[in-house]
């Protein structure tokens, strides 16, 4: 199969129309929902009516927090998969989000409900068990010499299935009604209502994207291998550490956020790299605007497609992402343009 | 070769997935007068059991088998979830009673030998008919037609007087984000549920009507906006097992005095244990829903 090695213009031309994308769907999604809003309405509705509440303080946040979460997703996802030149990793791979989902089931399971400063008690629970779930992956990986990178990856894996474990016998104990809010949350899905939870994954989402352009020179090295890195200046293992334990507190963060959203960490940062190349000085921001746009359109079709009810999310980003992959890989594939 | 494949995969069809809704319909009881050794793996089974007298019989329930008290005297065999096959074998029934969602131990407790009756509890008319035969089954007729007739009269009585009034659209829900201060993940009471019955003969209409294939919808509070009920009734009986109390739980409808409820003030939390079992206590749960739905009418103290 042919590869085409795209040049510098047709890249910038490619985040051009993703920066595009990504404007018409954050513009246009918050008319869509359980009943469309029309255009006209939107500044003559009174504040007091259940539309203005839907339109500005549910839908607006709701389209630009899924932008944020998906944006986020994706591209710890390419970091993980570039540091440990690995295609299967995703963003939960090293446990972060098992652990999360361990703290929320035990804050369902034993009936808390608290905010903390404008946290919800869940979330602040969730937050906690992903970083009890990196001090140990990052603890464990260390404990002796040795290749840290795959180290850490099987640690990784150990620490999700143990805590799984540990969620489904909570479940077991726990009655109906718990036993079904736990699995619900390990549905995942955005939800917002007013904009403290967006300011707050914003934040998050700018300075990710702040650090991983910082390294991207480094993840082109390290995709080339360990070797090559080290013999051309990189501390791999002080570069390792440090984008393991920042990204996986962003998505610590995120997961206590919504839950675990599945696939769009995994899938999307592949989508891009056959797209437009492994090199992530590009690739960092198309996956940030691939991401962003994906989850936003997922979204609202989630809470579109079967109104007053809402699909978890989850189920659309697979359903909708997995074929079209499918078709990217058939289409395009070839050793060099998947290799990380 | 292939059409060998095609000849089995046929006979599987016909005779064994074809054979299994067959099993599902019937139930394997025969008649018979006099059962001395019953299990009741469904709350709603043990409250009919109870009110037909039949309490000395029950040897064994459910952990979740709380009313009437005496049950809970009674030897505990897990739930329908995780029943301990081992302790039902040694408690050695001649009757196992058990709801018709509970395929999984109806087919092990049939392999091993027990007489299963199978009831059906999604309507109001299912519980009259599930109390009937458990009646005719187990030789308390007179006590069945008793309860029944006092379960109709009721229904009676309330289609009655709400006859002339309006039908408010009412939302029933089961769980949601508690205490929190928004309104998200609310599990709510779907077209083909058993609260869907009890509201319309309670004199309202459900303000869910999406689609049936959903069994248990959930909505967030776009959701609830979009429907906007005139009536909410939080059906809430876990939440003893947090440390929430109601007063606490519906200031998180603060957020959307948008709704039509919060404006009527019909927003209405329930934790009683009878509101969700559908057993001979459906009487006060149809009682209870219509006083909420229908304030205006002069109702019996």
């Amino acid at each position: 199969m042919k590869i085409i090695v795209l040049d510098k213009k047709n890249k910038l031309a490619i985040l051009l129309i993703l920066l595009l994308g990504s404007l018409v769907v954050i513009f246009t999604s918050p008319f869509a929902g359980s009943k469309l809003i029309s255009l006209n309405n939107i500044f003559s509705l009174e504040p007091g009516s259940s539309d203005f509440k839907i339109f500005w303080v549910i839908r607006i946040p709701r389209v630009l927090l899924a932008y944020m979460v998906g944006a986020i997703l994706a591209l710890s996802g390419m970091v993980f998969q570039a540091v440990f030149r690995n295609p299967l990793v995703c963003p939960f791979t090293l446990g972060v989000s098992s652990g999360a989902s361990f703290g929320a089931a035990i804050y369902i399971a034993l009936g808390f409900s608290f905010t903390l400063l404008g946290i919800s008690g869940i979330s602040f629970f969730s937050f906690l068990g992903a970083v009890f779930a990196i001090a140990i992956v990052w603890y464990l990986s260390r404990m002796k010499q040795g290749s840290s990178v795959a180290k850490m990856l099987l640690a990784g894996i150990a620490v999700s299935f143990f805590f799984l474990s540990i969620i489904m016998f909570i479940q077991f104990i726990s009655g109906v009604i718990q036993s079904l809010r736990i699995s619900r949350w390990l549905m995942g899905g955005i939800y917002a209502f007013g904009y403290d939870t967006l300011i707050q994954a914003s934040i998050i989402a700018f300075l990710g994207l702040f650090i991983i352009w910082y390294f991207s020179h480094d993840l082109n090295l390290f995709t080339t291998g360990e070797e090559l890195a080290i013999s051309r200046g990189v501390d791999v293992k002080l570069t390792v550490t440090i984008l393991f334990f920042l990204i996986s507190i962003m998505i610590g963060g995120i997961v206590a956020i919504c839950g675990p959203i599945g696939f769009v960490g995994i899938i999307a940062p592949h989508i891009c790299r056959l797209w437009i190349g492994p090199d992530h000085r590009y690739l960092t921001p198309a996956t940030f605007l691939f991401g962003g746009l994906f989850l936003a359109l997922c979204d609202t079709l989630a809470r579109s497609l079967l109104p007053p009810t809402e699909i978890p999310v989850g189920v659309i980003t697979a359903i909708l992402g997995g074929p079209f992959f499918l078709w990217l890989l058939h289409a395009k594939f070839s050793d060099s343009s998947i290799s990380l | 070769m292939m059409k060998k494949i095609v000849g089995i995969l046929l006979c599987l069809i016909l005779f064994g997935f074809g054979n299994l809704p067959a099993i599902a319909q019937q139930s394997s009881v025969v008649p018979f007068p006099k059962y001395q050794r019953i299990i009741s793996l469904a709350p709603s089974g043990t409250e009919i059991l109870f009110a037909l007298g039949l309490g000395d019989q029950v040897v064994g329930v459910t952990r979740y088998c709380r009313f009437p008290p005496e049950a809970q005297q009674k030897t505990i065999i897990g739930t329908f979830l995780d029943t301990n096959f081992e302790l039902v074998y040694r408690l050695n029934p001649d009757l196992v009673v058990l709801l018709n969602t509970e395929m999984g131990p109806k087919l092990k407790l049939e392999q091993m030998g027990f007489n299963v009756l199978m009831l059906e509890t999604n309507k109001v008319s299912d519980v009259i008919e599930a109390i009937t035969r458990i009646g005719s089954y187990c030789d308390r007729k007179a006590q069945a037609t008793e309860i029944t007739d006092r379960i109709k009269e009721r229904i009676q009585d309330i289609q009655s007087k709400t006859k002339s009034s309006s039908r408010p659209r009412v939302l029933v829900t089961f769980a949601r984000t508690l205490g929190e201060g928004n309104i998200n993940n609310v599990y709510v009471a779907g077209t083909k549920s058993f609260f869907h019955d009890i509201i319309t003969i309670a004199g309202g209409q459900n303000a869910y009507n999406g689609l049936e294939a959903i069994a248990s919808p959930v909505v967030s509070a776009e959701g609830v906006l979009q429907m906007n009920p005139d009536v909410i009734i939080e059906v809430l009986s876990d939440l003893k097992e947090t440390n929430l109390n109601p007063a606490e739980v519906i200031k998180d409808w603060d957020t959307l005095p948008e709704l039509k409820a919060y404006q009527n003030k019909q927003i209405y939390i329930f934790t009683d244990d009878y509101l969700g079992i559908s057993g001979p206590r459906i009487t006060q749960t149809l009682d209870r829903i219509a006083r909420s739905i229908h304030p205006e009418i002069k109702w019996d103290p």
